[in-house]
Formats: C-alpha cells, structure tokens, sequence
C-alpha cells in the first residue's frame, strides 16, 4: 500500500501539476488517490465536491460525506445495508465481462457483485460517477452522489479502483489460511495454555480442507481432489496458527512483530493474550494492515479511527464507565466524601483508574489513588498481607474503595475490611463471579461486570463448553478460553462468508456486517461493530454476590453502557 | 472434471441471488398505518429521559425516522433530506416536528447525536432519541421497523399530519419534496425514478 501510494504521488504531481514533477514534498505523499477514494478529499487538499438530488432541491455535499469508501468500503468490494446494495467497483468487477461467477474462475465472489450491465469503460465509469448513469443508460439511484472530478482527477481515481484490492492478501496460499497469534511475555504461563489449547484444537478441526459431497455423500476433500488451484472450488483451505510469542522489553515487540511477519506472512492475527501493554501490536497491525481479532486483554488501545485492531470491548476503561455509573449514585445516596483507588504499578488497574479518576474529574469528586509496587518474584504471602493491609488502613466509612486488584490481591485483603466502607472491585481483574474476597469483603463490595451475568448467559455458554468436552479441552479459564473459541468462530463464519475473496480490508468489512447478526456470542449479550467502531461489546452490569459464599452474582440495576 | 460440473450450478445460483439482491427495485412505496406506541422511554439529544408517546403527542406535523450515527449509507441520505425539509418548511413559515430515532443505542449517546445533529445543520424542532437497548427494540417494533441487527435496517420515513390522524408510511428512499407534499396534503405524484 505504501508503494502504491508512492506512485499514486508521483502521478498527481504529474497529472495535476500541483508539485514539481519528481519533487514529491511529506505533504503531497499523502494527498493521493487513497484519499480521494477513502477521505474525500483531493490532491490539492480540498474537498471531493458532489451534488445530490434529495427531492425538491439539488444539494451539495463534500468531503468525507461523500467518500468512496462509505458505501463501496475500503476494500471495493461493496457493501448491502437494509435491501440496497452499494456493488463492488475493484476494476475486476468493473471492467470485466459481464460473467457470473462460475464463468470466471479468477473473479472471486462478492454478495454486492452485479451482473446485469455490461462493463463499463473508463468513459462509461466517468459518465456514471460524474451523472449517475449507468453503460445501459439507468439511472443510479440517489444513493449515489454525483461528483464533480475534472478529468485528471477522474483519471487518477479510476487508476486507483483499477488496483484496489486486486489479489488476494499475503497469508494465503492455494491449500492454506496462515493466522498467528501473539503472547506478550508477561502473561501468566496459565492463561497462555488456555488460550492455547483452544487455538490448537479449532485449527486442527479446520485441517481437513473442505467437504466435497456428491449425492448426499462425503466423497473426499477439496485438496485430495486436485481442487487446490481452483479457487472457487477450494473455499475452505486449511488453517495454520502460528505462535508469536514475543519476548524483551515493550519497545521491542513491533520489530519482533515486523520479523516475523516478513519471514511468514499471515492474513490475519486471531485471539493473542496480553497484559497491559498492547499498543505496540495494534501499531503493528494498523502500519502493516493486517487486522487483528478479539485479543484477550484487560487494557486495549482507545483509537477507534484505526481500521484493522478489533476488540470485545473497552476492558478496564468499560469497567471505570460502569463504576463512575455505581459511584455517582452512592456518593449521593451515601453523601461518601473520598474515592480511594488501590492499583498496582505496572498493572492493568494503572489505565483504569486513571480514566476513573477522568470521568469523576467534573463532578468535583476528591480521588486519592494509592499504588502497591510491581509484583516481584520474591514478594511472599506475608509481604502482600502486609501491603495490602497498608494500602486500606485509614479508609472510613466516608469512602468508596475502589479495587484495581488481581484475584492474589483480593485474596490477600486484610480479613475485616474498614468498618461501613463501601467498595467496587473490577471484575475483569479480579476474576469475575469467583473474585476470592473473603467473608466479610463480600457483602459491602460491589464488581464491575463488563459481560452478561452468569445466570443470563448460562444458555449461551452451553455451545462453547459442549465444544471443549467434546475436543477433550480442559477448561482452566473459562471467559479467556469461551473467548477465544468465539474469536475463531467468528474468523470461520466470516470466511465462510467471504468465499474465495481472501482480501484483508474485506475480512474486517465483513466482520462489521456479520457480527451484529450472530444470534449467540457466550460471555456477550450482543456484538456490534461499525465503520469507526471498534470496540464490539458496549456495556456491562455492577452487580453483588447474592450469597455469603458461593458465585452467584445478583445485578444492582440494568445493563449500562457508560458514554465516552 | 465429471465432479467440477455438478458443483457448478450451485454457484450459478448463489451468483443469482446475488444479482436479485442488487436488482431489488428500492422505490418508495407509500400506505397509511397505524401506530400504538405504549409506555416507551427514550433519552433526547439533550440527555432529558422522556416519554416517546409524549413527545409525539404534538399539534406540529410529525415526521419519523431512524438512523444511527455510524450508518455509511442510508442514513446520511436520509437526515439530508430531513434537513432539507426543515429548511423548506421553516422558510415557508410551516413547523414541523422532526424526529430521527436511533437504532444503535449502546454506541448513540446524547453526546453522539448531538454531534450528528450538528453535522446535518438540526434547528429547533428536530429532535434526535437514543435510549436502553429493549427501548429502542420496542420502539422499533412498534413502528413495525425491527431489525435484529442494526445494519439490516430499512430506510423507513412516518408522516402524521394531526397529533389523532393517521400515520402515512413510506418505504424506500423518500425525498424531501415527497414528504413535504404529504404533509401540505398534495397528493404523491408517483414515485422517484426506478432505481437500480
């Protein structure tokens, strides 16, 4: 892409005469075709200008409003929202004979892909973008605006759709999809061989190449057949995982990631498990575009104008929403003077008490955070005791505790809590409905529940726990393995959808328009993704342990998806 | 080979329904309808909870649609028109009451649907509403607009001229000029060009 976008300049400079030819200044290294097609926005820097008719008045619109890449998508390969049905506008689909599918076994298939007009022409294309009218002469519907593009810029943007998304993507071959997944070295060995066992399982389910029945009756699969080189006939290729695990310091991992993509290149990274620094992997997924599913992750990166990294949801910074929700109400109803924040340095609870901390900043709000060192390999049982004892003596009953700690933490909370205090604990730290506080912590502390309750999502669950008895995998961490089995069978439906069109940019766009349609996702109650949303699970409860003991968890009030 | 040739028509059919799902004629269709709302509580654009019944209880003519902030396609076309109807209507000294509807309500907060107000020029009297998710699926159906997901929405335009008429309901991709006909009471001149 990035030499694409060289040559794309070049001829800009050339075309419109807006830069010296062969000067190619940072500035006009950006203004390119891309961004015409994606943005809007033309080499010189100013707005695509484009008119539509709305009934009773022809109105004018520009820029982003107008782009592309609304309707057509990233990729060109269109888009169907309601019963319209923006079609694929890649040169391949444009310029091509009029063949259905099975005619050409070199077009791959596209659900937005139109057969009825005849090709276009790069002056029948030019007639259709600039008045909305179609090689047959219909009139495109005013959906479609029509744009005013002199013929340099008309021809830089029909060169553009002539190359985009023109083969598939590096990372598959003729028999094999090639994913990997990402370790960051400080996970705990346990989550790691969660995750992992998962992963390996469903890959080697995948392995098989696809069914070919004949009458009703398996007769073999697509790669023992020959069938490899066609792509059409070969829409299930294998899958390959490969583990990268990376090691060293943060600032190291996306040079890691670099390495190891150039020495096997991957269509995609699928699950992967980190701590709270993922910012280097999505750098890496957003520069190389490569899209990057469903890590498993407390801290991911708030940056929902990058296209490639997708994420359950918010983690911690969804917690600090559902809290900020739970606080508001008692430091009325309780008229509590003081948030005190527990967190330890280097740990998940670091970002979301920090965004705590943001949101309650309005109300005027006193938050004191207090911070426990790192862990450290010598730390004993007695140290933590004694830290965490430290970290709540002077709490009153004027303040809400609110708890970024890890289940070992919880645990190793002083045995009576201070006397009326009221605290919240994060769920996603602490382990959910089996956060081991002790005895008496459990009546006066409330968890941030950014998934659906255990009782509301008992039905859902039984699909991912079927699969694990059935494959023989030990259940040790059951959200992190039920969300990696969700991961990889979101990644198979969607290929499944995609057919034989192995394009990145298309994977994500497809992603966005399934997601929201899967009747049952395990953890979640609803899925839902977005162009500029990232973040596919939007809300969560603040519930209580129903009992003295026990993982039954009673919700205070309504599912919340806190505002930004 | 002999296998190659049985596996062909399925694709022919698969690229079939390909080209019906693109040749669906999306021209508007208009018919009268009717409406019971219930007890249904939304959250206006400016973060006040209220009652949709309320709110549409209203001696302005009612225009209703539904969007979300997010939408790529149909429902910037749609708040363009909605714009464009407010502008006519207010330059002909006619009030209307404008209500766009979101149907993305995790991700559209009063916030957001400010902002997207702003965006298509909203004055007074075009209100945006968001609200929990059962609200907005039950405000859905009872405008026998639900789609389980947000992205399968049609576009949808209600015209109510009296606060005790009729609802007049539109399918398809309505134009400004369409709705302001209704409202003034002209009849429809047909429909917009076939689209394809």
């Amino acid at each position: 892409m990035r030499r694409a976008t060289a040559i794309a300049c070049g001829i800009i400079a050339t075309l419109l005469g807006q830069v010296s030819p062969g000067v190619a200044s940072p500035a006009s290294q950006q203004l390119t075709a891309e961004s015409i097609y994606r943005e809007g926005t033309l080499p010189s820097g100013t707005a695509v200008r484009a008119k539509r008719d709305i009934g009773g008045q022809i109105v004018s619109m520009e820029g982003a409003a107008v782009a592309c890449a609304n309707c057509h998508k990233r990729s060109g390969l269109g888009s169907i929202e309601g019963h319209i049905v923006s079609p694929p506008i890649t040169g391949k689909y444009l310029f091509r004979l009029p063949a259905l599918n099975a005619q050409d076994l070199t077009m791959p298939h596209v659900a937005t892909f139109r057969a009825a007009h005849p090709p276009f022409t790069r002056m029948t294309l030019a007639r259709a973008i600039r008045e909305g009218i179609d090689p047959d002469g219909h009139v495109l519907n005013n959906l479609m605006p029509r744009f005013e593009l002199s013929d340099a810029q008309m021809a830089l943007l029909t060169d553009y759709l002539e190359t985009l998304s023109p083969t598939t993507s590096a990372g598959v071959d003729s028999e094999t999809l090639h994913f990997a997944t990402v370790i960051t070295p400080d996970v705990e060995p346990t989550q790691r061989q969660a995750m992992l066992s998962v992963l390996t399982q469903f890959f080697a389910d995948q392995g098989r190449g696809e069914h070919l029945y004949f009458d009703g009756k398996l007769i073999g699969h697509a790669a023992e057949q020959g069938f490899a080189d066609i792509p059409h006939l070969n829409t299930q290729r294998k899958w390959k995982l490969h583990v990268w695990e990376l090691s060293g310091a943060a600032d190291s991992w996306e040079q890691q990631l670099r390495s190891k993509l150039a020495a096997q290149p991957v269509f995609a990274l699928l699950a992967g498990l980190g701590s709270a620094h993922w910012a280097p992997i999505h750098h890496f997924c957003e520069e190389q575009a490569v899209p990057c599913l469903f890590p498993n992750l407390d801290v991911p990166v708030l940056a929902e104008q990058d296209f490639y990294p997708l994420y359950y949801s918010k983690g911690v910074f969804l917690e600090a929403g559902l809290m900020a929700d739970a606080l508001r109400v008692s430091l009325t109803t309780h008229r509590l003077q003081r948030v005190i924040q527990i967190f330890r340095a280097g740990d998940a609870g670091v970002p979301g008490a920090a965004d705590l901390r943001r949101i309650l900043a309005p109300s005027g709000t006193a938050v004191e955070t207090r911070q426990l060192p790192a862990i450290t390999a010598t730390a004993d049982a007695a140290e933590r005791a004694a830290t965490l004892a430290k970290a709540v003596s002077g709490v009153t009953g004027a303040d809400a505790l609110v708890l970024w700690l890890r289940a070992a933490d919880l645990a190793a909370l002083p045995s009576s809590p201070p006397p009326g205090v009221s605290a919240i604990a994060s769920g996603l730290m602490g382990g959910l409905e089996r956060a081991p506080l002790g005895a008496a912590w459990r009546p006066v502390t409330r968890l941030s529940y950014p998934f659906d309750l255990p009782q509301n999502r008992a039905l859902r669950m039984q699909l991912p726990l079927q699969w694990f008895t059935l494959r023989k995998v030990d259940v040790v961490d059951e959200r992190i393995q039920s969300d990696t089995y969700l991961a990889c069978v979101i990644l198979a439906g969607t290929l499944n959808r995609m057919s034989d069109a192995y394009v990145r940019d298309y994977l994500v766009e497809t992603i966005e328009d399934i997601l929201g349609k899967r009747p049952t996702n395990a953890y979640y109650p609803r899925l839902n993704l977005a162009p500029g949303q990232r973040f596919a699970s939007k809300g969560g409860f603040v519930a209580h342990f129903a009992g003295s003991e026990g993982t039954a968890l009673d919700a205070d009030g309504d599912w919340i998806s806190p505002p930004d | 080979m002999p296998l190659r040739l049985t596996l062909l028509p399925a694709f022919l059919l698969t690229a079939c329904v390909a080209v019906v799902a693109a040749g669906a004629d999306p021209a508007v269709t208009r018919r009268t309808a009717g409406y019971t709302l219930g007890n249904i509580k939304l959250t206006r654009e400016d973060g006040k909870n209220v009652v949709l019944a309320d709110e549409l209880n209203d001696s302005r003519p009612l225009v209703v649609n539904f969007i979300y902030t997010s939408c790529p396609g149909i429902c910037p076309l749609s708040s363009q028109v909605f714009s464009e109807v407010q502008h006519q209507l207010t330059a002909s000294g006619n009030h209307v009451h404008l209500v766009s509807i979101s149907i993305d309500p995790e991700n559209d907060t009063p916030a957001k649907l400010r902002a997207y107000a702003h965006k298509y020029a909203a004055g007074p009297g075009w209100n945006h509403y968001t609200g929990s998710v059962s609200a907005i699926a039950a405000t859905e159906q009872a405008f026998g607009v639900y789609a389980a997901d947000k992205m399968d929405h049609a576009p949808v335009t209600l015209v109510r001229k009296k606060a005790d008429g009729p609802w007049v309901r539109f399918d398809g991709l309505v134009t400004a000029d369409m709705l302001i006909r209704e409202i003034r009471g002209e009849s429809q001149a047909g429909t917009p060009p076939a689209a394809r």
